[in-house]
């Protein structure tokens, strides 16, 4: 499974990234929006997960564009700020619907949502 | 010439003798001893069996008939035999006149009538006829003279067809003026013989004459002097009399004088003037024309006709051009020996006192009912004037209360306020929507909203100060409210901005310790996961330690580090303003220390920093300078100075003003409009102050918020926090909003 990780905290997304590729899967972290779209056309992902607020483009308007170029693409959003809230509603309200987690995310729930089972580690 | 011929008669006069058919004038002072010549002149007439016709007046008549019967003479045959005629002077003399004139022919036949029948006898024998006149007397008193010697000459002119003596009497009193000398010589010229009065006339002989002439040349010496003097003290009289006129005439206040009957009879030109009538169109005219009020002037009339004095009447006049005056009439009346002469009269304009009167009433009204307090006061302070909602609202009535102080309503820890007040209004100045707080009769406090304006006197100067109270204690506990909900609404929004900063570690946390679990067999990797954790975990101490601050509500001032404080809320901020390429510029000057409620204080840094954020979305420069420094106003009153400042686009000046009004925002999606609202207001309570400066020309835009918190706070009023001060109204008022 290809996955892209969009996080402006490095440390987020390379544990993330750390978390899937433990997994089997194929995963890139990158820290804005502009990042995930300049990888997804080299490695075609299955899923996009990105933080929703972020310096420059933020989560909801990075999921728009990945989703009109790759409109199999998975996205999944999580965020830990009330304010994106806003932002989903809005999206909502322009035809988009997007997977939301509340930060912090269960790893766990994070694979079992994604379909991969958790080999290493128990609960 | 006859007049020296009448003059030789004069000096030798034959007082009881006249030739036949002489004609004598006999002047006389005193009308008894005339009357006694008289008597003796007819009685020795009709004594000699002579006739006697006689045409005086009633009075010389009666006393004539008197002395004539005391002389023994038996008037009632003499008048049986015809010969004695009495006839009344005036009557006779009614019937002689035409056009006032005496006529020839009438007197001819009347007058010659009567000496034709004083003349036959029953014999037929003519007898001999002495005449006594007062006709030309009569006209002569009425000052007839040109009639009078026309009389005398047809007196003369009967003499020369009938046979008759004739004596004409006149009084000397009818030739007292100095004009009478050339006319007692016509009417001597008209006389075979002249008379004199009786004090000559009565003379015995030539020395004694001559003494007297001596006398009466002295006298007349002595009289023509007096005329002369006479005629001097005259001229001065007139002169004096013109200059009085010509006073009245010109006097400012207009006068006039009303006949009994209600006649103008004079008037002067302020009082022509005050109508706006010619004197033709108003002096002979009834002053009930001019008065607009009939039973007024009606009432006036009365009262002067019962010899009132008016001192104010109250009228009102009708001018030409048909408006009203109103005016004041003084006037009283001018009698002479117990009759009315005429009215004293001043009238004196009112009509624009009375105006000006009206319209200070109508103030007066609007003033009294009034829902707001109108108070004035004179520069000292002491209340001038109160009205019914100023005893409403503060308790104190008119009486109480004017003549005191108007700190009697100012909370003493205010009444340092008063000299500031005093001396703007002393500068012309006026003070509006000045908040403070005053106190009632009962002692309990108001929130109050004043206007204050200087009143100056008619040349310009500042005598007093009017204010108008407005009690906004209901407003205010409004405000309150929205402000406590404000608060509660802006630790929501810092809430979320916590919620952010904590998740997030907590993510990483969360992640980290996956990964340890997962890695357990690889004990480096598991040492790197745990001390990753650990960093993030210290993250999430730190916020927390820091945000906990704002929700400590500390009711007690205490000591706040106000760097420590900035330098906690750009921490806070740290992401945002990186997110947003937003550069810091750090000036702190030392150690800068306030006494202040730190959560409040924190509140307003947090607000100007997050606004100096919304207003730089493409990045730019947030400045944030802080150093020890004195209030603008009063370098006696230490503090800290502290300038938030963005390069952001600015604030157009028309906003400016509004920036620190609630519900004013121009962030329209995030905005609550009460932000700068709440922070003004926490530091108003500081006894601090604030002000905007912003610049909207492009490539050196930007806004600056400068702060001034001092040292020591105001000492706090009772109810706490509920008491906002207003520390400097001035300020407050109109300059913070001021922008350079």
């Amino acid at each position: 499974m290809k996955i892209i990780v969009v996080d402006d905290e490095p440390v987020i997304a390379d544990t993330l990234v750390d978390i899937l590729n433990g997994e089997g899967c194929k995963a890139v972290a990158v820290s804005d929006g502009a990042s995930a779209l300049k990888w997804a056309p080299m490695m075609q992902p299955d899923v996009v997960i990105s933080d929703v607020i972020m310096p420059g483009m933020n989560g909801v308007e990075t999921a728009k564009a990945i989703m009109q170029l790759f409109p199999k693409c998975r996205i999944i959003l999580f965020s830990g700020q009330s304010a994106s809230i806003d932002l989903l509603e809005q999206a909502r309200a322009e035809g988009y619907q997007f997977e939301v987690l509340a930060k912090p995310v269960n790893p766990g729930l994070l694979l079992s949502k994604l379909g991969l089972p958790k080999s290493a580690v128990s609960g | 010439m006859s007049t020296s011929r009448n003059y030789a008669a004069a000096v030798n006069p034959k007082p009881d003798g006249f030739e036949h058919s002489s004609h004598v004038v006999q002047f006389y002072e005193d009308d008894s001893q005339f009357l006694e010549k008289l008597s003796r002149f007819i009685g020795s007439a009709l004594g000699a069996g002579d006739a006697a016709v006689v045409i005086a007046t009633p009075a010389h008549r009666d006393g004539l008939a008197q002395r004539l019967h005391a002389r023994g003479l038996d008037m009632t045959f003499a008048v049986q035999q015809g010969r004695f005629i009495s006839l009344d002077a005036a009557e006779t003399l009614t019937r002689l006149l035409v056009n006032d004139w005496p006529d020839a022919k009438r007197f001819a036949e009347i007058v010659g009538g009567v000496i034709e029948q004083a003349q036959a006898t029953e014999q037929g024998k003519q007898q001999r006829v002495v005449a006594f006149g007062e006709m030309v007397a009569l006209l002569w008193a009425e000052g007839k003279h040109d009639a009078a010697l026309h009389l005398e000459q047809l007196w003369n002119d009967l003499a020369k067809t009938h046979s008759f003596t004739l004596c004409c009497g006149y009084p000397m009193a009818g030739f007292s003026e100095e004009s009478h000398t050339e006319l007692i010589q016509k009417v001597c010229a008209e006389h075979s013989h002249v008379i004199p009065a009786e004090s000559y006339a009565s003379l015995l002989n030539e020395e004694e004459r001559f003494l007297n002439i001596v006398c009466l040349q002295q006298k007349a010496q002595a009289l023509q002097r007096e005329m002369a003097e006479r005629k001097k003290a005259q001229h001065a009289l007139q002169l004096r009399e013109a200059e009085l006129v010509d006073f009245l005439e010109h006097a400012v206040i207009a006068m006039h004088w009303v006949a009994a009957d209600g006649t103008i009879l004079w008037a002067n030109k302020a009082e022509m003037e005050l109508l706006g009538y010619s004197r033709e169109e108003y002096v002979g005219h009834h002053i009930r024309e001019f008065h607009a009020d009939e039973p007024v002037i009606e009432d006036i009339l009365r009262r002067l006709g019962r010899n009132e004095e008016l001192h104010g009447y109250e009228a009102r006049l009708r001018h030409k051009d048909g408006s009203l005056r109103r005016v004041r009439i003084h006037s009283s009346v001018f009698m002479q020996e117990g009759k009315f002469v005429h009215t004293r009269c001043f009238t004196i304009d009112v009509t624009d006192q009375k105006n000006a009167d009206e319209a200070r009433m109508r103030l007066a009204a609007i003033v009294e009912s009034s829902d707001d307090a109108i108070v004035s006061k004179d520069l000292n302070g002491i209340v001038t004037s109160w009205n019914r909602s100023a005893e409403r609202i503060f308790g104190y009535k008119a009486g109480e209360i004017i003549g005191k102080p108007i700190t009697t309503i100012i909370p003493p820890e205010l009444h340092q306020d008063e000299p500031m007040i005093l001396g703007k209004i002393r500068r012309g100045e006026r003070i509006e929507h000045f908040e403070t707080v005053r106190v009632k009769k009962n002692g309990e406090r108001i929130h109050v909203s004043l206007t204050i304006s200087p009143v100056k006197n008619d040349r310009g100067n500042v005598i007093g100060a009017a204010k108008i109270v407005r009690d906004i204690t209901e407003n205010k506990k409004i405000e309150e409210t929205l402000r406590l909900n404000e608060r509660l609404a802006s630790v929501g929004r810092l809430a979320a901005t916590i919620a952010h900063e904590i998740n997030n570690p907590l993510e990483a946390v969360t992640n980290l310790l996956y990964l340890a679990k997962r890695d357990v067999a690889d004990s480096s990797r598991v040492r790197r996961h745990l001390e990753m954790a650990d960093h993030e975990l210290t993250r999430v101490a730190h916020i927390t330690r820091q945000t906990l601050g704002f929700y400590r509500d500390n009711a007690s001032p205490a000591s706040v580090d106000i760097s420590q404080v900035l330098d906690d809320l750009l921490f806070l901020y740290g992401k945002r303003l990186s997110a947003r390429g937003i550069e810091i510029v750090k000036q702190y000057e030392g150690k800068i220390e306030v006494s202040a409620l730190a959560g409040e204080i924190r509140q307003v840094f947090s607000n100007l920093i997050a606004n100096a954020i919304d207003a730089m979305p493409d990045g730019g420069s947030l400045i944030v300078r802080a150093s020890n420094s004195h209030e603008w106003n009063n370098s006696d009153l230490p503090g800290a100075r502290v300038i938030i400042a963005d390069t952001g686009s600015g604030i157009d000046p028309e906003n400016r003003k509004k920036l620190f009004q609630p519900f004013f925002t121009t962030k329209k999606e995030v905005g609550t409009g009460l932000g700068l609202w709440i922070t003004s207001g926490i530091v108003e309570k500081h006894g601090g102050s604030i002000r905007v400066r912003s610049r909207t020309e492009a490539g050196r835009s930007g806004t600056a918020f400068a702060l001034f918190l001092p040292a020591t706070p105001p000492r706090q009023e009772e109810e706490g926090a509920s008491t906002l001060r207003s520390h400097a109204p001035d300020f407050v008022n109109s300059e913070r909003t001021s922008v350079a």
